[in-house]
Formats: C-alpha cells, structure tokens, sequence
C-alpha cells in the first residue's frame, strides 16, 4: 500500500466499486507485455497507441475480470505493475 | 517489491531498470525479492544481514545499482571468491550471489565447482540464457545445441554444460533449475537455499529477447512447451530440458568445519 501512494504518475484501471485496482506505472513500463499473458482471466489488453518512449502499454480489458491473483504484478520484470485489492 | 530498491541514486532516478524489455534479469530481480521479504518477515532476519555480490554481465547490473541492500558489484567471473572472503569475514551473513552463465560456468567455472566443493554457505542464482548477452549475442558454454548465435550463425554444433549436474557432482547441498515462466517455484527454491547451510546453486533459465529475436512472451511459452519437472520424467526426458530440486542433502559447512579447528584449539589452552 506504502507503494502506490508514491507513485505520481500513473494510469488508474479505476471503475466503479466493488473491484480491485491496478496500477501501471508509466515511468518505469516498457511494454514487454508479459502480465497480459500471464494474466489468467485476460483482464488486461494491449493498448493500441504508442507512448512517447515508443512502447506499447497494457491497458485495462475488463477489471471486473480481475481477481487479484498478482501474477502480472509479480512477473514484472520493471517493477511498473501494483495490484490494490478491493476491501469492500 | 520498491521498498528493497533504490529508486534514486546520487545522479538521478536509478529506474526504470537498464535491461531490454521483456529481459528476466528484472523478473529475477523480482522473485528474488519476494524470497528475501518472506525471509526476513518469518524468520526474524535482519535486512542488514543479507549481502548481495554479482560479477560482470548483464546480471552483474542487478545488485549495486538496484537492490538496497548491502552489496557488491565485482570482477568478472570473481563474485563467489569474494563472497567466500565475506563469509570468513562474518560467517553470520546470507550471502546471494547473482551470475549469468558466461560469469559463472566459463569465466569463473573454477571458483564455482571449488566453492561447490568447499561448501561455502552462499545462495548462487544463475541467469542461464544461453549467451553473452551484455557483449552481443556470442555462443558460450551454456548455448543449447542448434541455437544460432551471432558466432554459430550456422547453429552450435558443440554441446552445452549442465551446470545442474557439475554443482550436483562438485558437491552443492542444493541444487535446482527452474526457468524464469515458474515464478512460484522460482521464490520457494531461493527461500530453501538461503535457509540452507551449504551451497545451494540455482539456474534460472533467463530469455535474452533481443539476442534471441524473438518476443519476451514467445520465449516464456517455449519455457513452458519444453520443460519437464524431474518428478514427472521418467528416464531422460526427449527434447526436453529437466526443471525441479536435483538435490537437497546435508553436509558439513566450510566454516562450521573450520570452527571445529578453533574450538579445539581454544579448549586444549583454555
């Protein structure tokens, strides 16, 4: 938890409650897309543009999906994935 | 896991890591920290106990520049002579040492089977991918048969070492290979072998996406399609690479030996 506040920049798969959040951090993503593999109910996708660095991100497919089982957050090989469970 | 990491360094921002996209040093890097947190929340270990020494290569990157830890960034095949100086120095320490296959099983082939011998208590992690990565893609001795290198652009033709089965016989209390596609496996084997008093050697079969051509994904799933855990393998495996624990036996440490000496001695005077 100590991790995600102290991100600043970063791309929320936030939507409505309840459901666990994902964070990517763009800092330090270079778009390998192994969590998108990885991830067993396919709730990440690829992202279909470009950033400034010229990878390509993931993003959220469906987070409803997402069951917080932190594959792609421990197959990182950046340290840019953090998975919030949902508490509620 | 960035608690463990030094996110800035006295010339700015140390992350986003050095490697290529998609390259395992970094996933290493990850599950070797999860091991070393579940370590010192259920054993009581202090941060300030662990020591983390590397050699020249691609994974030689890992340790100083990354991890918060003590460490050391050393020279080029050395990183297990150094890591037994340290051990005499403060046989307290638990001391992992990163190499890659060239640091390990050509450049320091012979301080890896005498440290085996020896049975320093250290925790050896190998980053087998095959190649020299960090100077361009040359053929090493860990290239599996028919691979293409950029010095085999016909495909190796000269067979590859099993680094496994020489700590195995040099005599290494633990032994296993896993590849960077088994996360979970990967983090229980380290916490074993950081746990165990003796050698415990590990190789991670590590993709090199660049050097390889080929996409980080493509290679995990190769990982997958041709390994076989030892338990399910009967007799030798066709065209398959044996993953699992090879051995986990008890033998005397070097320093605990060397103790016995002192001890001895301190009671024939005392």
């Amino acid at each position: 938890m100590n991790r995600i506040k102290r991100l600043s920049i970063n791309s929320s798969l936030e939507a409505a409650k309840p459901m666990n959040r994902l964070w990517i951090d763009e800092r330090y993503c270079k778009g390998c897309l192994i969590c998108v593999d990885v991830c067993p109910t396919k709730a990440l996708k690829a992202s279909q543009e470009i950033n400034a660095k010229g990878y390509i991100l993931p993003i959220g497919n469906d987070m409803k999906r997402c069951k917080a089982c932190g594959l792609c957050e421990l197959m990182c090989p950046d340290f840019a994935i953090a998975i919030e469970e949902d508490e509620g | 896991m960035l608690k463990y990491l030094k996110e800035e360094g006295p010339l700015g921002p140390r992350l986003p890591l050095i490697f290529c996209p998609g390259c395992g040093s970094g996933q290493v890097l990850n599950y070797t920290l999860y091991a070393v947190d579940r370590i010192i929340e259920e054993d009581n270990v202090r941060k300030e106990n662990f020591l983390f020494i590397s050699g020249i290569g691609c994974s030689g990157r890992i340790t100083s520049h990354y991890m918060n830890f003590d460490s050391a960034w050393t020279i080029h095949g050395r990183a297990l002579a150094i890591a037994t100086g340290a051990l005499l120095a403060n046989p307290a320490f638990k001391i992992i040492v990163f190499t890659g296959d060239g640091d390990n099983a050509s450049i320091g082939g012979n301080h890896f089977i005498h440290a085996c011998r020896r049975n320093i208590d250290v925790t050896i992690l190998c980053l087998n991918n095959g190649l020299y990565g960090m100077t361009g893609g040359q053929h090493a001795p860990t290239t599996p048969l028919g691979m293409i290198t950029t010095t085999t652009p016909y495909e190796n033709r000269e067979a590859a070492f099993d680094l496994c089965k020489l700590a195995e016989i040099a005599g290494a209390t633990y032994v296993a290979r896993w590849t960077t596609a088994h996360p979970r496996q990967v983090i229980k084997s380290i916490m074993k072998g950081v746990r165990k008093r003796g050698t415990a050697f590990i190789e991670i079969l590590s993709q090199c996406p660049v050097h390889e051509k080929a996409s980080p994904v493509a290679i995990l799933k190769r990982f997958k399609r041709d390994t076989i855990p030892i338990r399910r393998a009967e007799g030798p495996a066709e065209g398959k690479t044996l993953i699992g624990e090879f051995c986990d036996l008890d033998r005397k440490e070097w320093n605990e030996s060397y103790q016995e000496i002192i001890d001895q001695f301190l009671a024939g005077s005392g």
